[in-house]
């Protein structure tokens, strides 16, 4: 292998990082439009998810017409100018609560009415989201979804799994003195479940637990005067 | 001057054409053939030159998983091979190794962005292991070992056969482990319900990375009582 000498070397690291620098970036830029389409369509299917089995082929018309999108702000009073498939949850995180808007997605469909939560947190290796569907008591979930970017397959990405999902259906928000308590996932799995208020855990997906509790609880929590002003 | 600006522009010097003074092989020689089908069983990258291991272990619990991997790992594989085969005269020595990773790692943020804006699903069940992609030895074992020192041709078939020798050893093993693990084979149920009745049970092993071992220790046992010429006679 012949020796090159220094100046070739550098000129060659240079040119060859920009050369594929700009094919990477010509090559993200052209394919996003297609891959936000892909994410917002994700979304739109996991709301309906939550709700009702998804049908890949009609899931833009149901969604268009089963659902109302609402904001809210953190007193309860609705935010009409804002559009709440737009709010980007993982930045109003970092507002004040204040400041936050609070999207609400209520689903309509023959007279059944369901209230449908966004809510976002952190798993152990990046966010995780969930969707929880609240009956028209606005206590009962009747429904949940978790979705998670990169969490340990087989340990926390189980946090998606129906199996697990499903353990929320027909748990309680409100404790019997009408006080706003949520649903805690208990650490391990096998625990010995007697309360509304408590759901099986996971064995070996702890930190992806404390992420799904600090979304049911911490942040289902500020919804409580929205919820309350929806039921007025 | 003029030799300054072709050095700046590396990339188009055809300097093997001018070099490589041989008669033209064919395509489909018998020596470009076994490139193809040597990694299959006398090298092939898994089991007889032990690359590769780790990824082998950590996809190979779903069948399907198994299958995406293969398949974007020969992808990789082959363009990684022949674009740094047809680079090798004027990459220089030192930073070869980085030159070989920037290849393999725009590859791989390729395959993931093509696969976020066409196959979306795919692309978000596979988001960990794309990455893994990267750090899989075999493909820089193979530029290194092959592609730094032969023509484009080879290069690509061998590119080809490895990842397809690696393929089918992560299919093999993500075979025993999704049926013996879960009772299932690309998600679909095949053990019968009868089988759960009369008391069997999945074996929760099949789903450790140890199990992936002791698979891929039987593969290599079963391979080198049939061809005696690997066993290691030292």
């Amino acid at each position: 292998m012949q020796q090159h000498s220094n100046s070739y070397t550098l000129r060659y690291a240079i040119f060859f990082t920009t050369a594929v620098a700009i094919v990477l970036a010509l090559l993200a830029s052209g394919l996003r439009p297609m891959q936000e389409r892909n994410i917002a369509q994700a979304k739109r299917a996991a709301i309906l998810q939550s709700v009702m089995t998804v049908d890949k082929a009609t899931l833009e018309s149901d969604y268009n017409s089963y659902i109302t999108e609402f904001v809210y702000g953190l007193d309860g009073t609705e935010k009409v100018d804002e559009a709440a498939f737009d709010v980007d949850i993982r930045k109003q995180v970092k507002l004040a609560d204040e400041e936050r808007s609070f999207p609400v997605y209520v689903y309509n469909r023959d007279g059944e009415t369901r209230y449908i939560i966004p809510l976002e947190g952190k798993g152990l290796w990046g966010p995780i989201t969930a969707f929880v569907a609240l009956d028209s008591d606005l206590n009962t979930i009747s429904g949940v979804v978790f979705e998670h970017e990169k969490e340990t397959p087989g340990l926390g990405a189980e946090i998606s799994m129906a199996m697990f999902e499903d353990r929320y259906q027909g748990k309680k928000l409100y404790n019997d003195g009408g006080e706003l308590v949520s649903v805690r996932v208990l650490k391990g799995s096998g625990n010995l479940i007697d309360s509304e208020h408590e759901v099986d855990g996971l064995t070996g997906a702890t930190m992806t637990l404390n992420g799904v509790n600090g979304m049911m609880t911490d942040e289902l929590l500020l919804y409580e005067n929205i919820l309350t002003s929806i039921k007025s | 001057m003029s030799t300054d600006s072709t050095l700046a522009n590396p990339v188009v010097v055809p300097v093997d054409v001018a070099k490589d003074s041989a008669p033209k092989e064919p395509f489909w020689s018998p020596k470009n053939k076994r490139l193809l089908t040597d990694p299959f069983n006398d090298d092939n990258p898994i089991t007889v030159q032990v690359l590769g291991v780790c990824s082998a272990l950590a996809v190979t619990t779903q069948l399907k998983t198994a299958l995406v991997m293969s398949v974007s790992v020969i992808v990789v594989m082959a363009c990684a091979n022949f674009l740094i085969s047809l680079l090798r005269n004027t990459i220089p020595s030192r930073i070869r190794m980085i030159v070989q990773l920037l290849v393999i790692s725009g590859l791989v943020v390729m395959v993931d962005q093509v696969l976020k804006a066409f196959a979306y699903d795919v692309a978000r069940q596979l988001s960990v292991y794309i990455g893994l992609i990267i750090t899989n030895c075999i493909i820089m074992g193979r530029l290194e070992a092959m592609a730094m020192s032969s023509k484009p041709a080879p290069s690509l078939l061998d590119g080809i056969g490895n990842g397809v020798g690696y393929g089918v050893i992560l299919i093999v093993v993500a075979f025993f482990r999704e049926l013996f693990g879960a009772g299932t084979l690309l998600g679909f149920q095949v053990v019968p319900q009868v089988f759960y009745d009369m008391g069997y049970v999945n074996n929760g092993i099949m789903l450790t990375s140890a199990a992936a071992m002791f698979i891929i220790a039987i593969v290599i046992w079963i391979q080198r009582s049939r061809n005696t010429k690997l066993v290691d006679i030292s």
